[in-house]
Parts: structure tokens; C-alpha cells; sequence
């Protein structure tokens, strides 16, 4: 075979090789950064992780509880920080994750933003919940939390520095039945519940009072102050219930049952002093009950704060035990339940101690 | 003359494979990367929030801001429980940003201002709405206290995508 000298250097030199082989070059890498459009996530992840953390900002401007469904279409991973949202197939600091922040309430605000981590384990996260409910905003699944059940109970409280609470707290066990009083007609038991009457009110409430003074004593007065008795059922007059009150502490906690003949209805009321200064306080310590007893019971169906005139009570209604919600005190009076509801089914019944622990877990709430 | 034309024969050949390279080679790479890049943005810009954040956030901290109803616990817009409210501190507590974000925020009630990244504010202020925007809530309340009608601003100043 016969080489011209020089001929493949003449041709590696040629305008049209060199220019073929630069738009070689071009095309080649075009070709790959088009192929790269479709080929990774990386859109996908941005706009789930924008669309998570508007979400998340919208969810903090709701007032009332609010419950979004959010479907997973491409079966992503998510991370929700403070302050940021991380969308990730793998792994979390993987180069085309999805991030996006969002703002926080902070100490002046109303809500409590709570992180999560949601990882896909062997069944696919199809549906993100992003809830606000009370006080808490959160993001969780059914598919990676079994526990997962949402609250829409749950009552937003005020966030406000309020009246502390003086560590002698009273406890005021509504109602009250003596054996002897009773043959005269003085005695009065209060609501009566179940077809075999075993459910009594007066009994009930001291006896969630004593397991309420067993979880907190560093917070409740002494055994004795109370209105009455903790060991035993026994009658105290309205006017009795108010020296007691009147003479020892800043707080008072006022214990009650319901009775409706709407078994479906199972209800925690709290009442307070619509005429008192301490209002707010008397308010956000309501709030502050009702969502932990609503949170330990999910058979409480409804939880209501009612503001009342005691003044017109003490006018017109003497014997209405919501004098006890005096003026100058924070006060709570909670109608716990419906007694009227079967014993087998009625927390009245079977979730004394959720019923205490609640309580309690909502005056530490209260802060 | 041989000599010139010859000259004049190189020259055009080089001026032609000047052109060539430069114009059609740098063409060829102009346009790939408009093929890149159009998609690109044109999905990016889909991404785009707009002021829809911004607009909850100033939102949020009106909310914070509003009076508490004392009986039935719900907030009204219209009432403030004290000018005194509105301070150095509130401004800095109302919410607390991404790290990343740069935003300015600025309260003001009666005329008087409050800041948040005062120094960017200055700065970011007057340049909206060019490199930087600016929404403004402005709503009269009535503060309880003394019961008198007041100008509630809330301004966040942030920076344009």
C-alpha cells in the first residue's frame, strides 16, 4: 500500500474535519444535557418542596384546624425541618434534592411548627398529611407512622404570658352525697348515669379530684383545703365551697360530669367568668385542659369554652355550682363526659386515671 | 500582478474560514445552548411563587398582631389591646425566616417604625420594585387601652427572583 506523505495530517488539518469534529463535540454534549432534562428528578423534587413549604406557610395563617392531603405521585422522601423543607429519592444531601424554606412563628406567634422526617420504608409514602390543629402545625402519613391519627377537636390557646398560677391550686369535686342527708332530702348526688345508675357524679368527682391531687402535689394545695373531702363522698353547701376558695390561692379547678341523653355526644364543657378580670388567663387555662383531655381521650366528641355571669348567678340561681368561678380567682369549671352513655363504652366508666392525668397535663400546659 | 492576486486568492480563503469558524461553529454553540436553557427556565418560571409567601407571611404577623377576643378567643383585625405592642422586640419575634432569605421587615404604629435587618431595608427599600420588593399591609386599628385609632403598617422588603 502506497501513503502520500503528509496525507493524514492534511486531513486532520482540513476546515471540514476540524469543524466536523467540533460539532461532534457540541452535539455529543447537547445531546446528553437534553437526554438529562427528562433523565433525573430534579424539577420534580423542587416543585414538591416549594409546594410543601407554601403549604406549610399557608398552614400556619389558618385559625380554626385544618387537615391537607397531599399525594406523593413520585414516591419521594421527605425531610421537614425548622424553617426548611427537603424532597430526596436516596439520600438527603444528594445533589438534585428539592429544598425550599418557609418562616416559623416565633415567640410572639401562635403556632408551634413540629419536624418530622418522613422516610419511605418498604410501603410507599402515597399521602403526606399536613395538619394544623390547636396550637401545632405538623406534616405526617399513615404510611410511616401506624400511630398517625389526627385531632380536629382540639382548641387553639392563647400563646400570651398570663396570670402565673400560684402553687396551691384548689380543687372544687362537684356535688356531694351524705347517706344521713340524704334520708332528709339535703343530699344531692348530682347526674346519675348508666341503666344500673352506677355511674354517680358526686362520687366520680372526688374521686378524679383525689387522683388529680395524687399526680400533682407540688402544684395543689394540701389535702384539706380543698372544698371537700378527697377521702370520701360527702355534702358541702355552695356557700361552704366559696369561703374555702375564697381563703387560699389564686386558682381553682372545678370538677364536674355531663349527662345528655344523646349517647353520641360526649363532651368536656368548660365553663369560666365572663365578669372576671382574669379572663384570659381563666381561658387559656380551659384550653390548655381541653386539648390534653381531648388528646389522651379520642372518645370526647366535642370541647366548648363558655364564658358565664356568675354575677347573675349569685342574683338569681343560689344554688348554681358555677358560683364557685369567682370573680377575683382563675377559674375552671369542666363538665366531664355524659354519665348517660353505656358503662362498657363511657370513659366515665373506664378512663378515670386518663381523665386526672388530662387535667393535670393541661395546668402544666398552661405554663 | 500574479503576486497580488495571489495574495488576494489566501486572503479571501482565510477571511472565509474566519467567517466559517466563527460565525457558523459559534452559531451551532449559540443554539445548543438555547436548546439547554429554554427548557430550563421555562420550568424554573413554573417554579416561581411570586409574592404568594409574602403575602401569608404579612398575613400571619397581622394575625399575631390582632386583638384576642377575650370571650370567644377569636382574633379581630380591627382592635389592638395596646400600641405598645409594636416594639423592637415584636418585630424581631413575629417569625422567624429561613437563614437563607433575604428579607427586611418593618412595623410601624403611629407613625412610629420598627425594624427587622434595618440596614437591608435601607438599602432594598428604595430600589423596589426593581432589584426588590416591597408589600405593604396598612389597615387602621383601634387600640383598647386608650381607644384610639391608630395606623398599623406591616412592610416586608424582600428580594425580586
Amino acid at each position: 500500500m502506497n501513503f502520500k506523505r503528509g496525507s493524514v495530517v492534511d486531513i486532520v488539518l482540513m476546515p471540514t474535519f476540524i469543524t466536523a469534529l467540533v460539532l461532534g463535540v457540541i452535539f455529543l454534549r447537547l445531546f446528553a444535557a437534553i437526554a438529562g432534562i427528562g433523565s433525573d428528578m430534579q424539577f420534580e423534587k423542587n416543585a414538591m418542596a416549594i409546594n410543601s413549604a407554601l403549604l406549610l406557610s399557608v398552614m400556619h395563617d389558618v385559625h380554626g384546624n385544618a387537615e391537607y392531603v397531599f399525594y406523593n405521585h413520585y414516591n419521594f422522601n421527605f425531610d421537614f425541618q425548622s424553617n426548611n423543607v427537603i424532597v430526596f429519592e436516596e439520600k438527603k444531601d444528594e445533589s438534585d434534592r428539592g429544598m425550599y424554606g418557609f418562616a416559623e412563628d416565633g415567640p410572639k406567634g401562635r403556632l408551634r411548627f413540629i419536624p418530622k422526617a418522613l422516610n419511605k420504608t418498604t410501603v410507599p409514602i402515597a399521602k403526606l398529611f399536613f395538619v394544623k390543629q390547636g396550637n401545632d402545625v405538623f406534616v405526617d402519613s399513615p404510611f410511616v407512622n401506624k400511630k398517625f391519627r389526627t385531632n380536629m377537636n382540639m382548641l387553639e390557646c392563647n400563646t400570651e404570658k398570663t396570670t402565673k398560677l400560684q402553687k396551691d391550686i384548689i380543687i372544687d369535686p362537684g356535688f356531694g352525697w351524705d347517706a344521713r342527708l340524704a334520708q332528709e332530702g339535703a343530699s344531692d348526688p348530682g347526674n346519675k348515669g348508666d341503666v344500673n345508675q352506677d355511674i354517680v357524679e358526686s362520687e366520680l368527682n372526688w374521686i378524679i379530684a383525689a387522683k388529680l391531687l395524687g399526680y400533682g402535689k407540688d402544684i395543689f394545695a394540701d389535702k384539706s383545703f380543698h372544698t371537700r373531702s378527697l377521702s370520701q363522698d360527702s355534702k358541702v353547701t355552695i356557700d361552704e365551697r366559696i369561703s374555702k376558695i375564697d381563703a387560699k390561692g389564686n386558682t381553682i379547678i372545678s370538677i364536674h360530669l355531663g349527662s345528655y341523653d344523646d349517647i353520641t355526644f360526649n363532651p368536656v364543657i368548660a365553663y369560666i367568668n365572663g365578669e372576671s378580670g382574669n379572663i384570659v388567663a381563666s381561658r387559656k387555662l380551659a384550653c390548655n385542659i381541653l386539648n390534653s383531655l381531648s388528646d389522651k381521650l379520642p372518645e370526647i366528641t366535642d370541647l366548648a369554652i363558655v364564658p358565664v355571669s356568675v354575677e347573675q348567678l349569685d342574683r338569681f340561681d343560689a344554688n348554681d355550682p358555677r358560683r364557685v368561678l369567682l370573680k377575683d380567682r382563675i377559674g375552671v369549671q369542666l363538665v366531664i363526659g355524659n354519665v348517660k352513655i353505656s358503662k362498657d363504652k363511657n370513659i366515665l366508666a373506664n378512663k378515670i386515671d386518663d381523665i386526672a392525668r388530662g387535667i393535670y397535663d393541661g395546668v402544666e400546659a398552661y405554663g | 500582478m500574479m503576486v497580488l492576486r495571489r495574495m488576494d486568492k489566501k486572503a479571501t480563503w482565510a477571511l472565509a474560514d474566519f467567517l466559517y469558524f466563527f460565525f457558523y461553529v459559534g452559531l451551532t454553540f449559540v443554539i445548543a445552548l438555547l436548546v439547554v436553557k429554554i427548557p430550563d427556565n421555562h420550568l424554573n418560571a413554573m417554579l416561581q411563587a411570586g409574592n404568594l409567601e409574602q403575602t401569608v407571611d404579612n398575613d400571619r404577623m397581622s394575625a399575631m398582631l390582632a386583638y384576642k377576643n377575650p370571650y370567644s378567643g377569636r382574633l379581630d383585625f380591627n382592635k389592638m389591646s395596646s400600641a405598645g405592642i409594636v416594639n423592637n422586640q415584636t418585630v424581631q419575634d413575629l417569625l422567624i425566616f429561613p437563614k437563607k432569605r433575604k428579607v427586611a421587615l418593618m412595623l410601624g404604629i403611629d407613625g412610629k417604625n420598627f425594624y427587622f435587618h434595618k440596614d437591608y431595608y435601607e438599602i432594598a427599600k428604595p430600589l423596589a420594585p426593581v432589584r426588590y420588593m416591597s408589600l405593604v399591609n396598612k389597615r387602621f386599628v383601634k387600640v383598647q387601652d386608650d381607644k384610639s385609632w391608630k395606623a398599623l403598617i406591616i412592610e416586608q422588603v424582600y428580594k425580586k427572583e
